[in-house]
């Protein structure tokens, strides 16, 4: 798999790009596990109002937790299990910046793959500037 | 030759069973890496390590 950077898009273009993303991924996955069941349409984060819904407490975190963007390069990654807090550090000048990503869920991380997707995606996707 | 940046992702199944994904980049990996990389995972899945390694 290679790493590619995305053409910078609006806000729009990125949201949806995400969401086709999202669903073909899910897609791929059922059809690796035909036993799968979830109607994954439905669960698409990448929609606002499905993300809303599922994830309130997260859209809260991300207006106060996040202070990069999306081309911000990852320094280091420290996860560790308990206390089940992963820490991104990312740099940015003139100094690097930590990120702990806390949530409401914090008896589990298990969902984790979709909620810290989420949480990430829809920073992005607030934090892509609109095209000129 | 340069330095190569390794993201890697390990997951535990509903099943039981390890699955993992790796992203590799001559090229410094960002938050945007992090997340698409994310994305692969089913959110049944529990996520057992995330790592970031350099190799030179």
């Amino acid at each position: 798999m290679n790493a590619t950077r995305a053409k910078r898009m609006s806000k729009k273009g990125l949201r949806e790009a995400m969401a086709k993303a999202w669903q073909e991924g899910w897609e791929a996955r059922r059809r690796q596990s035909p036993g799968t069941s979830i109607d994954y349409a439905n669960h698409n984060p990448y929609t606002e109002k499905s993300f809303s819904e599922r994830y309130p407490r997260e859209i809260a975190d991300l207006e106060s937790d996040y202070r990069c963007n999306e081309d911000t390069i990852l320094q280091k990654i420290q996860f560790s299990r308990p206390p089940l807090i992963p820490t991104f550090v990312v740099s940015k000048q003139p100094e690097d910046i930590e990120l702990k990503l806390t949530t409401g869920f914090a008896s589990t991380w298990t969902f984790l793959p979709d909620r810290l997707a989420c949480r990430l995606g829809l920073w992005l996707i607030n934090h892509t500037e609109e095209e000129s | 030759m340069g330095k190569k940046t390794t993201l890697r992702i390990i997951v535990t199944d509903q099943t039981g069973a390890e699955a993992s994904a790796a992203l590799e980049n001559t090229a410094a990996l960002t938050v945007k890496d992090l997340a698409l990389t994310m994305r692969l995972f089913n959110d049944s899945d529990a996520i057992n390590a995330i790592s970031l390694t350099e190799d030179v």
